[in-house]
């Protein structure tokens, strides 16, 4: 990006932004919070046979019922299911998809990077074409195909986002740990005879923590999309367990006779999304000022 | 030159693992493309035995690959199970499609995201700025199926003004061209305003303004072009994401695309659609990168050559 | 007689609102006691209404675009994974069938049968696409192949027929005995006469880049995912058929094929005139479409039956005992699920075949009806009680189990449905919907249980594979077996009425599959499309008889 020429005008500019960014940045918290707290209630209504009636309960006598009506405050779904119930577990189900995921991606790409930047030139060459690889598999596909061979379910889906996410977060790394290989105190534990693992984790990973954590947070809003977006086409979870994805697919067949849970469940999403975004910018403006993640 | 050469036999290389995923991925996962092909309700056993015989699914499978690859490397990329048409006249004939797709998205991004980044940065703080900055957030933070079906919702079933499905006409472009371009759009915007306040803070500009040159100039010939750089870098990544969500809204809105041809065939056990595809696939991801990174290369020269740009 | 007509007067209201067909209507009026003429008067009184189409002389031209409800396979009669509306227009049969279920002229313009079998009456002078004369010769080789199970994938049907001959225009195909069942698949899809030289040489590229038939249009492009476009054929010789009203060359200049997968897509393609017919829109669109003055909807009772099949090998899971199956048949309520899933456009089914057919049993509604103490009783008869679960159990195993069925928007639904109904009465199902390729190697012995819906205009056929393929042999399926015997050598149509009769009533009761509904066929069109007429008998209409108006 631009050379470091004037310092005094940038911060100045960032020193304006980072205002308002706080201000947003503690809104969101807020939001997350209370975002966390419905989806723990969504997780926990569907580990008892007895909640789970809460959501899964069918009515046909009552199918399709507005917001507000009696009973239900969303209304209900296209078996007479309450919306609310539905949204509340499915937003469990997205939120440890999503976290699920998101570690995942971070340790393998943490792992594949730092081997690809610190363990020689045949472990980069080995590991980039991995990275390159990876990187050019759409999830999508790789969901298509494993949802063909594991079966289409949650698991499919965590699996296939994983395995495609971390790519993106390794070249990060990988360029990180080339430039901190140089620092001293990391050539010194070389020579000290410490091995490279251990110097990894003593002085690589503690340098690293600025870039995992804008790359953390910013990875569970990908998988809840991800995973919104494949449960949506059928490959994610399986009726009777809800999603958001499942519940926009169910949503679409009947939106010429109602439009609320595709016009709720997307909003939902969405304000999770931005809550996480905003959460993720305001740590890279803290952290990361130098922009050096780019996803 | 070299350097060149290297991406080739780089580009190759990825293409070669990304058939070999798929096409083992594929045989093994379990489905079989038989049932496309025969009437479950009435095949006997030998004539599936018969059919599976005829398309050599019987063969190990590293035979089976051997097969292919040898015939897609003489030009000859063989005929779609399902429907025995050659697989080449199956991306001739959904390719347009994409590149049509892909392009009208491809402009509207450009064209509102620089455009609408440009006046927030002009007219930096004002209401005019924070609306483009909330808008930006709002549509980073939508899901493009989500937003796929929203206008589904308001355009073709509430109002019933545009298509909604297919290819029949250009008013059938509109929806999902929208829809795939709304988040590049939202992230140009972002983009173009960070970098052109930058370059607008720096001391050339101050220098320009004291020698008396218009705003206006300073504006577009200078700052516009200086930020170039990043906002084409931006582009490159964005292609690769591009391809990814053209599939989703392929599929929505039953754009007969590459991408919808891809996830159809998957799903129906076309192998040899789905690996040509595949390949295909790999092939553009790599291409747009290599574009991409040539590009901010001409565009930056301080750029270090052979390391990672991110 | 007035009370008579009294009692009609639902079924003419439905008529009218075309939610039952004419076949349906008459059937119900025979019931009563009111005769054919004075039905049919009252039908004349009352037919659905039309309201716009024009009259007037037919006029040549326009391309008519047709929404279809799938995705297309290369058009071939004899070895094809689904017939699709393209058929009717660039092939033809020996014989077809008219909207009241006859047999009547087609490529033959005479047919008999008897006791030693089928003959055929080729007309004179008929040819292919390509210009190729139709012989009886390639009659003859197009039947070698329909019943060689290495090549013709309706084989099975055709097991009763020894040996093809040919004698001048004549064909006939011997028999041992009468076939009287013969009629229904002679008349199908899957017999539609094709080139055989030209289907050898074209290769991989048959049905895709090139066929030749004797239809009234030529196939211009096939393009799967997308569309297929068909033209009309100058050198068409005509047709016999007694009821196509045009007997030369189409009107259209050509059709075109849209493939309309995703369902709640289909009603805004048509509202918005991007197409001019569709079929099958979403139950819950229907209603909306009737009250478009630009459309004419027509609505039938599907060839169909939605059923599950539990496997009677699953003995640890009860499902070998006939109390079992009726226990989980009777915890169905197949009303409600008409209702709320379909909306009334469907037809709950107590019996293996849709009540419209010819032969329809209306003796197997005392069975599987809507019963919650019942089922319950016959569980605790066979032996399963209730856990401290909810899940009943017997000798320690859970009555637990997971079924497959093919990913369908309203049969997931209903799937979904009875999923809780079961549950109601302490039966675990869990339901598990995939996509084709997936789910048809399902379609096995070992599979525990799955759900289909057989779509088929000579349902006895389909039902005795559905029936017994996969289970194992036991007394049932030998019993299945004899009744299909039966019903295959009925010489008359009261033979034939008997036996089919016979066939539901005990599949009804010993639920060897356990039907569930029968949905509707929805054709809907444009105002300015005439002479498109779907009818319960057929699975797809004709276009000999299509033209646009303005």
């Amino acid at each position: 990006m631009a050379a470091p020429l004037v310092t005094t005008p940038r911060a100045f500019v960032l020193d304006r932004q980072a205002r308002s960014i706080t201000r947003n940045w503690r809104i969101a918290i807020a939001a997350l919070i209370v975002i966390g707290a419905v989806a723990i209630v969504g997780i926990i209504v569907q580990q008892f046979p007895d909640t789970r009636g809460l959501y899964e309960t069918q009515d046909l006598s009552a199918t399709f019922l507005p917001p507000l009506s009696d009973g239900h405050l969303l209304g209900t779904d296209n078996l007479g299911r309450d919306l609310l119930w539905r949204i509340i577990a499915g937003l469990g189900v997205s939120l440890i998809v999503g976290v699920s995921v998101a570690v995942l991606s971070v340790l393998i790409g943490l792992i594949v990077g730092i081997f690809a930047g610190y363990f020689g030139r045949a472990a980069d060459g080995v590991s980039s074409v991995a990275i390159d690889v990876t990187w050019a598999f759409p999830a999508i596909l790789l969901a298509i195909i494993f949802a063909g061979w594991l079966g289409p379910g949650l698991l499919t889906v965590a699996l296939a986002l994983a395995m495609t996410g971390w790519a993106s977060f390794a070249r990060v790394v990988r360029g990180e740990v080339l430039t901190l290989r140089e620092r001293e105190y990391v050539a010194a534990a070389r020579l000290l005879g410490v091995s490279r693992v251990r110097v990894s984790v003593r002085h690589l990973l503690p340098s690293l923590y600025p870039v995992t954590s804008v790359m953390a947070v910013f990875f569970v809003s990908t998988s809840i999309i991800g995973e919104a977006g494949l449960s949506f086409l059928g490959l994610g979870a399986q009726a009777p367990t809800p999603s958001l994805g499942v519940i926009l697919a169910e949503g679409r067949d009947y939106l010429n006779v109602s439009w609320w849970p595709v016009v709720i469940a997307g909003a939902t999403l969405v304000i999770v999304v931005l809550a996480l975004n905003t959460v993720s910018d305001g740590l890279r403006d803290r952290l990361d000022p130098r922009g050096r993640v780019r996803a | 030159m070299r350097f060149a050469l290297s991406r080739v036999g780089y580009a190759a290389l990825v293409m070669f693992l990304a058939s070999l995923v798929t096409f083992f991925a594929l045989r093994i996962a379990p489905g079989s493309v038989t049932s496309s092909l025969l009437n479950p309700t009435t095949t006997t056993p030998e004539l599936v035995a018969a059919l599976e015989e005829s398309l050599g699914l019987n063969d190990p499978v590293l035979v089976q690959y051997g097969r292919f690859m040898g015939k897609l490397l003489t030009g000859d990329m063989g005929n779609s199970i399902v429907s025995r048409v050659p697989v080449a006249d199956i991306i001739a004939h959904s390719a347009g499609y994409t590149i049509v797709l892909a392009l009208a998205a491809f402009a509207l991004a450009f064209g509102i995201g620089v455009s609408a980044g440009v006046v927030a940065a002009i007219t930096k703080d004002s209401t005019l700025d924070r609306a483009i900055r909330t808008a930006s957030s709002f549509f980073l933070a939508v899901p493009n199926f989500v937003l796929a079906l929203v206008l589904i919702l308001i355009f073709g079933v509430g109002l019933h003004v545009l298509p909604v499905s297919g290819a029949a006409s250009w008013q059938s472009l509109i929806l999902p061209a929208v829809a795939l371009a709304a988040e590049p759009a939202a992230l140009t915007t972002r983009v173009t305003r960070t970098a052109f306040l930058e370059q607008r803070n720096m001391e050339f500009v101050r220098t320009l303004r004291a020698r008396g040159v218009a705003e206006q100039r300073i504006n577009w010939r200078h700052v516009l072009r200086n930020s170039l750089s990043s906002i084409i870098s931006l582009g490159a990544v964005q292609i690769r994401n591009l391809l990814g969500y053209a599939l989703i809204i392929e599929v929505i809105f039953r754009w007969p695309g590459l991408g919808y041809q891809l996830v159809q065939s998957i799903l129906t056990r076309d192998y040899t659609v789905a690996q040509v595809l595949a390949i295909l696939l790999a092939f553009v991801v790599v291409l747009a990168s290599a574009l991409g990174d040539a590009a901010l290369r001409l565009a930056d020269p301080r750029v270090r050559l052979g390391g990672t740009v991110s | 007689m007035k009370d008579q007509i009294e009692k009609l007067q639902p079924a003419l209201a439905e008529y009218a609102a075309g939610t039952i067909s004419r076949r349906t209507f008459m059937f119900r009026a025979s019931v009563i006691g009111i005769g054919v003429a004075a039905s049919g008067s009252l039908l004349a009184a009352c037919a659905p209404t039309t309201s716009g189409q024009p009259t007037g002389d037919p006029v040549s031209g326009g391309v008519f675009r047709e929404g279809y409800n799938r995705d297309f396979t290369p058009p071939d009669p004899v070895l094809n994974a689904w017939a699709d509306p393209s058929f009717n227009a660039f092939f033809e049969a020996l014989v077809i069938r008219d909207p009241e279920g006859n047999l009547v002229p087609a490529l033959a313009d005479d047919f008999d049968s008897d006791d030693t079998g089928w003959t055929f009456q080729l007309r004179d002078g008929l040819k292919f696409h390509s210009g190729a004369e139709l012989t009886a010769t390639i009659v003859k080789e197009n039947f070698e192949l329909f019943r060689d199970p290495a090549t013709g994938q309706n084989a099975i049907f055709w097991a009763p027929i020894t040996e093809i001959t040919v004698d001048g225009q004549t064909i006939k195909c011997v028999t041992d005995g009468p076939f009287g069942a013969f009629q229904e698949t002679i008349s199908t899809e899957y017999s539609y006469i094709v080139n055989p030289a030209a289907r050898e040489a074209a290769g991989d590229g048959w049905g895709s880049t090139t066929l030749d038939g004797t239809g009234p249009f030529e196939l211009e492009s096939f393009n799967p995912g997308d569309k297929v476009v068909a033209t009309r054929w100058e050198e068409y010789p005509g047709t016999v058929v007694p009821y196509f009203t045009n007997k030369g060359k189409a009107y259209l200049d050509g059709i075109e094929w849209v493939a309309i997968t995703q369902a709640s897509q289909r009603a805004p393609e048509i509202e918005t005139g991007n197409v001019d017919a569709i079929k099958n829109p979403p139950p819950q669109d229907i209603d909306r479409l009737k009250s478009n003055p630009d459309l004419v909807v027509q609505e039938f009772q599907e060839l169909s039956n939605f059923f599950l099949s539990l496997n009677l090998s699953q003995v640890e899971l009860g499902f070998d005992d006939v109390k079992v199956r009726q226990a989980i048949s009777h915890a169905i309520d197949r009303e409600s699920i008409v209702k709320s899933i379909f909306l009334s456009h469907a037809a709950a089914t107590f019996g293996p075949i849709y009540p419209g057919y010819t032969f329809y049993d209306p003796g197997v509604e005392q069975f599987n009806q809507f019963d919650v103490e019942k089922s319950r009783s016959l569980f605790d008869e066979a032996g399963w009680k209730e856990g401290s679960d909810g899940i009943r159990a017997k000798g320690g195993k859970r009555l637990s189990f997971e079924i497959v069925n093919l990913t369908d928007t309203t049969e997931n639904q209903v799937m979904q449905a009875v999923s809780q109904m079961l549950a109601d009465v302490g039966v675990e199902m869990t339901v598990n919907s995939l996509q084709g390729a997936a789910f048809f190697p399902y379609l096995a012995p070992t599979t525990v249980a799955f759900g289909f819906k057989w779509l088929w205009s000579s349902p006895v056929d389909v039902i005795e594979i559905f029936a017994t393929a996969w289970q194992p042999e036991t007394d049932s399926t030998s019993k299945s077996h004899e009744l299909y015997t039966d019903w295959q050598v009925a010489a008359t149509t009261n033979e034939l009425k008997a036996a089919a009769q016979a066939y539901q009533s005990f599949h009804a009761e010993e639920l060897l599959i356990i039907p569930i509904f029968t949905p509707n066929t929805v054709w809907v069109s444009r105002t300015n499309v005439v002479g498109w007429s779907p009818n319960q008998v057929n699975l797809y209409p004709f276009y000999n008889d299509v033209w646009l108006a303005n």
